[in-house]
């Protein structure tokens, strides 16, 4: 009798890193199969004490913006808010009116003191010049009110006005607020951080703001600080962990506690055969419609199934696969299983992939990878 | 695992000698030879040897812990 930590043979937490790896618990002894980060450029996130820090270049990051720590993989994005930090009227860049702000007026969310205080007389707007398509983009910005809890009027504008009141605390937060504009390509697009033409009905008329971003993403991604232009964040990818004595291809488990953030892409942890074989692979996945997949391929069949639940939740998912017998297991319940036409064989899946061809996004709390079948109470256990 | 059987309990916490896991003294020891230990700190010391990076350890212990404990 052992128990699952005995039993495990590769174990991925966010704990130890280096550059250019994210660390194994387990094994403990070479070969560590450990995942190798590449491309991404200079990065932000949250630290453990809930300031946002860069990671320099090819440095993994652990990110606890969700209130733990995850290990974080994004993809590229880019900041096209100008100036994201200086929230003054610039020349083709933004404009105010009826508005005063003041500059370095409190600790903002990097423990710097670059937060702006910004307060709205009547009839005022401050906005920033945005080239925004068609796309669907969010718009993200940390507002903190300096006195007490209160509404404060947000808007974007791509033609017509968007005006909408966001809850502003005496913390800072991240408001975000994703929207698709319209397909003109004529008219002048803003986002604004304070307008109250609207007669919303705000409490606030004085907020401090700091770090706005404007991105074509249906979230908003970590924060890309930005200047004169827009910025853009490369995206990154963690590759070739695993080893060949660490996977057992006839029988093993993969689980994984993970959360995605694109619901309309494709977002795929696997394991594969060696070179990046997807053709040979296990992998959980979610799907382009949100969805938490299985999708298994041999050299015979393509095996899909459904877990249920949204892989934009952070879930546990495991995958038993034991000769020809597949069992699929999300938060404490068998949800399915079935028959992989003949199997695996012995040394085919060697490899574990974040991210390779439609290649995972989202926040990873937990990579477990075990030589055996489990049963299916010891899979209970561990995705409860 | 942690004992939660009854009498046999107080072999977690019993007064004689300096630890249940680290007792030298005499017949005390024979409580080291038969405790239960957790791989858990042994694992995250090496873990941390070969990071330049560490961080995020009390959470790492907290997942490493339950799955010591699932053991049907």
């Amino acid at each position: 009798m052992a128990n699952l930590l005995e039993k495990a043979s590769i174990v991925l937490t966010p704990t130890g890193y280096s550059s250019g790896a994210i660390h194994n618990v387990k094994p403990n002894s070479s070969p560590f199969g450990d995942l190798t980060k590449a491309g991404g450029t200079v990065a932000t996130r949250v630290n453990s004490s809930g300031l946002i820090e860069t990671a320099t270049n090819n440095i993994p990051r652990i990110d606890y913006a969700s209130g733990s720590g995850n290990i974080l993989v994004e993809p590229a994005s880019t900041n096209l808010l100008k100036y994201s930090e200086d929230f003054t009227a610039r020349s083709g860049v933004g404009s105010l009116n009826n508005v005063t702000v003041t500059s370095n007026a409190t600790t903002d969310p990097t423990g710097g003191n670059n937060g702006s205080l910004v307060t709205l007389s009547a009839n005022a707007y401050a906005n920033k010049n945005i080239t925004m398509t068609a796309n669907e983009t969010t718009y993200s910005i940390y507002l903190k009110s300096p006195t007490v809890a209160g509404t404060y009027p947000l808007n974007w504008f791509d033609g017509s006005h968007h005006r909408q009141l966001v809850n502003v605390t005496t913390e800072w937060q991240r408001i975000q607020i994703t929207f698709t504009p319209n397909a003109g390509s004529s008219v002048s697009r803003f986002v604004y951080f304070g307008d109250n033409r609207g007669g919303l009905g705000e409490t606030l008329s004085s907020v401090y703001v700091w770090g706005g971003q404007v991105e074509n993403k249906e979230y908003a991604s970590s924060y890309i600080p930005t200047t004169s232009t827009p910025i853009t964040r490369s995206a990154e990818s963690y590759l070739d962990g695993g080893d060949v004595s660490l996977i057992n291809s006839p029988s093993g488990v993969l689980f994984v506690e993970r959360q995605c953030f694109d619901s309309g892409v494709n977002d795929r942890i696997q394991i594969t055969a060696t070179g990046r074989n997807e053709n040979i692979s296990v992998s959980i996945y979610g799907t382009s419609l949100g969805a938490n997949y299985l999708r298994i391929k041999n050299s015979t069949s393509n095996f899909f199934r459904l877990f249920g639940g949204l892989k934009t939740n952070m879930e546990k998912l495991a995958v038993k696969w034991d000769g020809t017998s597949v069992k699929l297991f999300r938060e404490g319940v068998l949800v399915d299983s079935g028959t992989l036409s003949g199997g695996f064989t012995s040394n085919q899946l060697t490899e574990i992939h974040l991210t390779t061809g439609e290649g995972f996004n989202g926040r990873l709390k937990q990579l477990i990878v075990f030589k055996e079948a489990l049963s299916d109470a010891e899979i209970i256990a561990l995705t409860s | 695992m942690a004992n939660s059987i009854n009498w046999g309990k107080i072999y977690d916490s019993t007064y004689w000698g300096v630890g249940v896991t680290s007792n030298t003294i005499n017949w005390g020891k024979s409580y080291s030879d038969i405790a239960e230990t957790s791989v858990v700190p042994s694992l995250l010391s090496i873990l941390e040897a070969r990071s330049t990076y560490y961080e995020n350890a009390a959470a790492t212990t907290t997942l490493l812990t339950n799955l010591e404990n699932i053991d049907l």
